[in-house]
């Protein structure tokens, strides 16, 4: 997969925890860690939405393309 | 929930189905023995019936009327029923997996290509056995190709190919968060 998200710099600048986000957006630690972890095949515009909302960042903030 | 009861309805099915087809099989392995064992010592066993007609107080009657296209007769048997017995495996197996709510996973795709894959080799088999049983000794019955297995066989791997997108957009469905 090319296209990653980085949750990991948002959270520590924002001073969160994986577990808090999973409680603000209504998405589970296990598909959270999914994402993280690069194993996601693709991700919901509502869950982008949730997120960048909780994190008050825009979704290339959280998304990085990188070559293989 | 039906579709679950109802596959559960139908393992039992299959499960009594594979009990008939093993004993079907030991059946067919005993009589191949004994018909084997009949063609080859025939002589000595027309003699031994001779011998009991002797005894007044036996009543016996024998006519030996088997011959090698029998034995390749009953090895066609053997190998439809070994089919049928690995058709039922596969068959469960995903029976099972629509019982645990799983039934697009690769697994299936492999049992139904497996499912086609034995169809078209029983009929290679009966084939090959149709013509080892016209150049054996013995009469030929009315022994055909059977076009209603091929066809299964190509449902099966189209059906396998359904499972193997199904299989594709569920883990698909799965890692979409």
């Amino acid at each position: 997969m090319t296209i990653s998200v980085k949750l990991d710099r948002m959270l520590l600048e924002r001073g969160m925890t994986l577990t808090e986000l999973s409680e603000a957006v209504n998405v589970t630690i296990a598909n959270l860690s999914i994402l993280k972890t690069g194993k996601a095949k693709a991700m919901r515009f509502s869950t982008l939405e949730a997120i960048c909302k909780v994190l008050e960042c825009q979704p290339g903030d959280i998304l990085t393309f990188e070559e293989e | 929930m039906k579709g679950k009861s109802l596959a559960k309805t139908l393992e039992i099915i299959l499960y009594i189905s594979r009990i008939i087809v093993i004993i079907a099989l030991i059946g067919i392995v005993i009589v191949a023995i004994g018909v084997s064992a009949l063609i080859i010592y025939e002589d000595q066993f027309l003699l031994w019936v001779e011998q009991m007609r002797e005894n007044p107080d036996v009543n016996i009657e024998a006519d030996i009327d088997v011959t090698w296209t029998d034995i390749v007769s009953l090895i066609a048997s053997f190998v439809g029923f070994y089919i049928a017995f690995k058709v039922i495996s596969r068959l469960r197996e995903i029976l099972n997996s629509i019982s645990r709510e799983k039934p697009f996973e690769a697994e299936n795709a492999t049992r139904l290509s497996r499912i086609a894959k034995y169809l078209v080799w029983g009929q290679i088999a009966s084939i090959i056995l149709l013509i080892i049983a016209a150049l054996v000794p013995g009469d030929l019955d009315d022994w055909n190709i059977n076009l209603t297995s091929l066809l299964a066989a190509g449902i099966a791997a189209v059906l396998a190919e359904v499972f193997r997108e199904g299989a594709r957009m569920r883990e698909e469905q799965e890692f979409t968060v």
